[in-house]
């Protein structure tokens, strides 16, 4: 039980002198790569906590531009135009009792689809994305290739 | 004669940076002919311009806001960036960067405005990238894309021209009018302050700049050879005092302040050197006078 107080105290020790922007260590100003020893004016080492920001900002990055690239996908509705058979009005009135007549015509339909990232950014740089009120977005055709 | 030293010793890095901002540009604006704007670049560079290669970090998040989702891979390439680079980004590859770089190669007298007002740029981020867009949706006039000075000189402008060429002034559409009057601003006060886009709005500039305070890549100050004459504070054109705080959110890394030898660019991981700069600090403060304030 007394070791506790004393672990606790070496980690603080730890995270005071590991901080990001350290005054007490450094000669050089919060966040400089290197610190210096006030007494000798010496340089000295590497802060690490500032390295280890800067390689959980990379690795961060990395991961989510992986995720991001690779996994993320978002449903988004678009409106297509589909074919269907209808039946054709009677001609003159009178109607074909040996096969019935259709017709074909276009209609208009919103589906959901999944689109990736990469998919979104680069419809989006040419403003073809819109947000509809119930909060879903709307992949429309893309009318410019300026956003603005 | 006291100028000497510093002509001669000019800093070798710094003297390629306008090469290096032109190789860029050359990949920016997609010499090839590719449209990868499924990918998105890490300089601030309309999407929307003709040549673009790459789509802008700024203009996808905006837009990702609009639509209420989070943009993986625009942040994620921010932070991979940033994190390696930091504001070397800026100063060394951003094409709207280079545009200023060179309008300011005509000389004027030049302001030097107090670094707090480099936080107007993570007004601008919080603004009108993230919180404009979220709530008000893409069709705001305050949307990051209607106000870029970047896409009026990048997209808007050659739109135009295309416009004018096929049909006349007549078939001219004319850009929203905050974009073309902040480009205006933007251009006359190259001509007062060094990079003031940079300096003053750019929200991609704020977040390179917070990710200079733990990049790989970095500046260092090597104390025991700083004398604290201030040289380097002076030399600075975009307000840092690299003296006090080399790591500046403001700083571009144009790298000028390493012709001090006591500043120096390297890796947090390296070994920290003397300085890489030429000019020993005693030479330049003999150069540039008493320290200032």
């Amino acid at each position: 039980m007394g070791s506790i107080p004393i672990h606790l105290r070496q980690f603080l020790t730890f995270v005071w002198r590991c901080r990001l922007g350290s005054r007490a260590t450094a000669g050089n100003h919060p966040g400089d790569a290197m610190t210096e020893s006030r007494s000798t004016g010496s340089s000295s080492r590497v802060p690490i906590g500032r390295a280890a920001a800067a390689v959980v900002a990379v690795l961060g990055g990395v991961a989510l531009l992986v995720y991001g690239a690779a996994f993320h996908v978002e449903t988004v509705v678009i409106e297509r135009e589909k074919q269907v058979q209808v039946e054709a009005p009677p001609e003159n009135g009178i109607p074909s009792f040996l096969e019935p007549a259709t017709d074909t015509i276009t209609i208009k339909e919103f589906v959901d689809v999944d689109r990736s990232e990469p998919y979104l950014m680069r419809v989006a740089a040419l403003g073809g994305l819109d947000l509809l009120p119930s909060g879903r977005i709307i992949e429309s055709e893309v009318a410019s290739a300026c956003p603005t | 004669m006291a100028k000497a030293p510093l002509r001669r010793f000019p800093s070798k890095a710094s003297r390629w940076r306008p090469w290096v901002q032109a190789a860029f540009l050359a990949v920016w604006l997609g010499p090839f002919g590719l449209r990868m704007l499924n990918i998105c670049g890490p300089v601030y560079h309309c999407y929307a311009c003709p040549l673009a290669t790459f789509g802008c970090p700024m203009g996808t998040m905006a837009q990702f806001s609009a639509m209420h989702l989070f943009p993986f891979a625009a942040v994620g390439t921010l932070l991979v960036v940033g994190g390696l680079f930091g504001g070397f980004v800026c100063g060394w590859a951003c094409p709207f960067g280079f545009f200023q770089d060179l309008l300011a190669k005509i000389p004027t007298r030049k302001l030097r405005l107090p670094p707090w007002t480099g936080h107007f740029r993570y007004v601008v981020l919080l603004a009108t990238v993230i919180a404009i867009p979220f709530f008000f949706g893409k069709d705001s006039p305050l949307f990051i894309c209607s106000i870029c000075p970047a896409g009026a000189t990048e997209a808007s402008i050659p739109a135009m021209v295309r416009q004018a060429t096929a049909g006349g002034w007549s078939a001219i559409v004319w850009p929203n009018a905050i974009k073309l009057t902040l480009l205006g601003l933007l251009i006359a006060a190259v001509f007062v302050k060094t990079r003031p886009w940079c300096t003053l709005l750019c929200p991609l500039g704020a977040i390179f700049g917070t990710c200079s305070r733990f990049a790989v890549v970095t500046m260092k100050v090597d104390k025991a050879a700083c004398t604290s004459c201030g040289a380097c504070d002076r030399m600075c054109r975009y307000g840092v005092r690299p003296q006090k705080d080399v790591n500046h959110p403001l700083c571009i890394r144009c790298l000028e302040c390493t012709r001090c030898g006591a500043i120096s660019a390297g890796t947090i991981f390296g070994k920290p050197s003397a300085g890489a700069g030429d000019a020993p600090p005693e030479t330049l403060a003999d150069e540039q006078g008493s320290p200032a304030d």
